[in-house]
């Protein structure tokens, strides 16, 4: 029985007895000529996951594989070797021949420490098979997570344009797999290393040797199939690297080696097939699929069959599934493992540990600055109490993958697909084949959305620093809370997986809604709005945006109506939404609005139950930019639950409705710090500051990520929440 | 803050003042207060009650001494901290302030001497409808419209006014409140 690896098997053969062999007298120069066939007594193999996807690129999981190889030749020492590279039935004998022999030359340098061969492979590029900047970054990043070997390695980066350094960091590579005790010199394989083409020590034997064939009705699936995903993971039992190890002291002449070099064509090999050898390797059966080890009638050369036709090697895996997942970080511990929660929704990031106050010496009146640094507890994204992670678990991988993710709308239609959506997952330890991201993030605007950030990855990384939107490892999506996260993982073996979740919980819906009605005063009875109040101006696309962006950060969706019995010709409507132009009240100037007159006001527009209102005024009086009424102070008034904003400072004033609809909704007194935010004094070092704080006592008079439109989920100095005290308004309602 | 140190220049250059530190010091918490960008409405209504009448006297009059120019929100409170003994102070600020450089000033300035109830107010309006910022004019126009009910001289000045300055796309307000209030026909509606 072979034991089997993650990504490969190993195993000894049977091997009959050798029989006597009589030998007749000899007479004058005669010689009798004993040909002893060549046997194996052993197999490894290395599966298809151990390469990068079409290509001869060797991923550090074969560590596991070598040190079966390592085991197998103290059991069978001074046997000799010769590698043999499979493909498997997709595209041509000659393209295959090339790629199989490419695979057979990096096993075979990889044994023999030969960087000059995977140099070879690097420089010469076979179709898909590019080594390029991320074979080199894979063997950076294995070395780098060796023990004690972060920044040991040449830079992958370095390494692309420096041929010197590419050897080392080969060398490097090479050495780490195979650890020091697995190093096979040339001699030790068949051919003895004499021939500089490798023939009789590597080769590589196209398709001709597949060990599964698809039945004709799976093979019509998956030509009919767009994706060839699931085909190509069918697949993949037939893209292999078999070692063969040959009994003690037998010896081959390369030139008589049947098989041709990695190098050449498919001639030699034709050669050597079965009589109807294409038939072995292209017959179908209608429902059944053919299986080597079932039927050992599937291979087109003979001379390989003879030498596999017992060998545990040539077996068909069973596949193990990859996982994808989002998950949280449950102990806060900001180290994602697999021991983290997976989570059934995602949540807006609060940006509530996004900011540090200025640099000392940065002289009065300097911003606070954004925090989005390489390192987690550093860095905006990874510092959000809502941030998330992704987390692929795939026993066929190693080092790093890749995971695509994108936002959607309600419809699934696509809302934020930047250009390039892929993120890199690293390995957690060398071996655990689970991979996590670094902490991501949803937003609601524009702004935040095209916010670099730092991608987390370490420097010399290909992404590391600081990344835009649209470029790999960026770490933030715009997304809807009516909407969806989706990320897709293409694993090496296996269909493509795909996870989506919805923003907020849905079961039980976790999402609120905030009505509004929205007024603007007349200048005088029966004139124009004291603002643009047309489908498409500033009230709509700027004002209510921004409400809605600020709310939807904290699961609430606004609606805006006017209320029942509004006459229509005094609603303006621009798509889905409405506002209502209201006549100043008897005795009262709209470019002169007082506490009196936001009474009469209140008492000339009630609302609907339970709807705050919102109100544009040519002035107030107050020289205010907004004020508001909230229940705890003016529950008895007329103008309870109203937002007053000032025309006046319209220009300027694009978060003033959002901030005065927040006093209604925290319902904080005005007698305390005015109902305004209060930053926290402690903990020491916390990160809510009052500068971008939405409900601060001033809010900024121009868009951007540093400015106050942040709502927290936790207390300020006078103990209010806002997060949580606005969703409980008596102003939201359940979702809808 | 601004606001402080606009007090701080009041008071030390006021020396009548200068000593008085209880009430100094409640006038500076009261200049802050009225500097911030937003009081509250339950604040406003209270009338700073919480506040005496020398420390609201002696920031008006201090005010009404300084060179500086002060915020339109300032300019927009002080009639809320209105006493019987700092009207006089009060209609001095709105008038320098007439000249502000600050548009928001002037714009205060006009409501205010009109708050007041100063006749200077309606003169000031007649010079304010000249100003280039929409709600400088706005504030003219809402103290002449009912002043030109009852005296069509004013009447026919708001109408130059209108067809002089009817195509300036900065007055976007002020042109349409002349405009709502009818003003193209020839008499005043009574």
């Amino acid at each position: 029985m072979s034991p089997r690896t993650k990504g490969g098997s190993a195993g000894s053969h049977v091997v009959p007895e050798t029989p006597p062999i009589l030998v007749a007298p000899a007479t004058g120069s005669e010689l009798n000529t004993v040909s002893v066939a060549i046997i194996p007594v052993a197999c490894w193999r290395v599966d298809d996951i151990r390469f990068e996807f079409d290509s001869s690129v060797v991923m550090p999981g074969v560590k596991t594989e070598l040190d079966e190889l390592k085991k197998l030749r103290t059991q069978h020492p001074g046997a000799p070797m010769s590698v043999f590279g499979h493909a498997d039935p997709v595209g041509s004998d000659a393209y295959n021949k090339a790629l199989s022999g490419r695979r057979a030359t990096a096993i075979y340098a990889l044994l023999t420490r030969d960087t000059a061969l995977w140099e070879d492979l690097f420089s010469n590029t076979l179709g898909n098979d590019r080594w390029g900047l991320p074979a080199l970054q894979t063997m950076q990043d294995t070395l780098d997570a060796a023990p004690g070997g972060a920044g040991r390695a040449p830079r992958a980066k370095d390494a692309e344009k420096n041929p010197g350094l590419r050897k080392t960091l080969f060398e490097q590579y090479m050495n780490e797999l195979c650890g020091p005790d697995l190093k096979v010199a040339k001699t030790d394989f068949l051919g003895r290393g004499a021939d500089a083409g490798g023939k009789a020590d590597f080769q590589g034997c196209s398709e001709f040797n597949p060990v599964l064939l698809f039945s004709e009705k799976e093979q019509q699936r998956f030509d009919a199939a767009t994706d060839k995903s699931e085909r190509n993971a069918a697949n993949s039992p037939n893209r292999r690297v078999m070692v063969l190890l040959f009994r003690k002291g037998s010896k081959v002449v390369p030139s008589k080696w049947p098989c041709p070099r990695a190098k050449e064509g498919t001639a030699g090999c034709e050669k050597r097939f079965w009589s109807d050898g294409q038939t072995r390797r292209s017959r179908r059966l209608p429902d059944a699929e053919r299986r080597f080890p079932d039927t050992r009638d599937t291979f087109a050369c003979r001379f390989y069959q003879r030498l596999t036709t017992s060998s545990p090697c040539e077996d068909i895996p069973v596949l193990e599934t990859a996982k994808l997942e989002f998950v949280l970080d449950g102990n806060g511990d900001r180290k994602i493992d697999a021991s983290d929660p997976a989570t059934t929704f995602l949540r807006m990031g609060l940006w509530d540990n996004a900011f540090d106050p200025p640099p000392a010496g940065s002289g009065a009146g300097a911003a606070n600055v954004l925090a989005n640094d390489v390192a987690e507890d550093k860095n905006f994204v990874g510092a959000d109490t809502r941030r998330f992670y992704l987390r692929v678990t795939d026993p066929n991988a190693s080092g790093r993958v890749k995971v695509n993710w994108r936002t959607l709308k309600e419809d699934n239609s696509d809302l934020d697909r930047p250009g390039d959506q892929s993120l890199t997952l690293l390995e957690t330890q060398t071996g655990s084949s689970v991979f996590v991201s670094r902490a991501l993030m949803l937003v609601t605007d524009t702004d935040d959305q095209n916010q670099e950030t730092d991608s987390g990855l370490a420097a010399g990384d290909a992404n590391a620093g600081k990344r835009k939107h649209g470029e790999a490892d960026h770490r933030i999506r715009k997304a809807s809370l009516r909407g969806f996260v989706e990320a897709e993982y293409q694993p090496k073996s296996g269909p493509k997986i795909v996870q989506k979740l919805p923003v907020f919980n849905r079961d039980p819906d976790d999402r609120r809604t905030l009505p509004l009605h929205i007024f603007v005063m007349r200048r005088t009875v029966g004139g124009q709005g004291v603002i643009p109040t047309a489908a498409g101006s500033a009230v709509f696309t700027r004002d209510l945006r921004i409400i809605r962006e600020t709310y939807e950060r904290i699961g609430m969706s606004v609606t805006t109506s006017a209320p029942r019995g509004t006459a229509e010709a005094n609603i303006v409507r621009d798509g889905g939404d409405a506002l209502v132009l209201v006549d100043p009240p008897a005795g009262v100037n709209s470019f002169a609005v007082d506490d009196a007159a936001e009474q009469a006001i209140g008492a000339a527009t009630p609302a609907d139950p339970n709807t705050i209102r919102v109100y544009y005024a040519g002035r107030l009086t107050s020289g205010n930019r907004g004020e508001a009424a909230p229940m705890v102070d003016f529950a008895a008034r007329t103008d309870a639950a109203t937002a007053f904003v000032n025309g006046g400072s319209f220009a300027t004033a694009m978060y003033s409705p959002a901030h005065e609809s927040g006093h209604v909704l925290t319902n904080k007194s005005n007698a305390v710090n005015g109902g305004h935010y209060n930053a926290p004094a402690a903990p020491p070092g916390n990160k809510l500051l009052n500068d971008q704080n939405l409900m601060r006592n001033a809010t900024s008079t121009s868009e951007g990520v540093l400015e106050s439109k942040r709502l927290w989920d936790a207390a300020d100095q006078d103990g209010v929440n806002e997060f949580t005290s606005m969703r409980a308004s008596q102003f939201t309602r359940a979702f809808a | 803050m601004a606001a402080v140190l606009v007090l701080a220049v009041v008071l030390t250059s006021g020396g009548a003042m200068a000593g008085v530190d209880p009430v100094i010091n409640e006038a500076s918490r009261l200049l802050t207060t009225l500097s911030g960008m937003e009081v509250s409405k339950l604040a406003l209504s209270r009338g700073f009650s919480e506040y005496s009448d020398a420390s609201k006297n002696a920031l008006v009059a201090g005010l009404a001494r300084s060179s500086t120019w002060p915020p339109d929100r300032v300019l927009a409170r002080l009639p809320y901290i209105a006493t019987p003994d700092n009207r006089d102070d009060m209609i001095a600020i709105y008038k320098r302030n007439l000249a502000s450089p600050d548009h928001g000033g002037r714009r205060e300035s006009v409501f205010g001497l009109e708050r007041l109830g100063d006749p200077s107010a309606v003169d000031a309006a007649r010079q304010a409808l000249n100003d280039d910022a929409d709600d400088v004019v706005v504030a003219a126009v809402s103290v002449l419209l009912p002043y030109a009910k009852r005296d069509e001289s004013v009447w026919h000045l708001l109408q130059d006014t209108y067809r002089q300055r009817r195509n300036d796309v900065r007055l976007y307000n002020s042109m349409g409140l002349l405009k709502d209030s009818g003003i193209e026909r020839p008499t005043p509606p009574r």
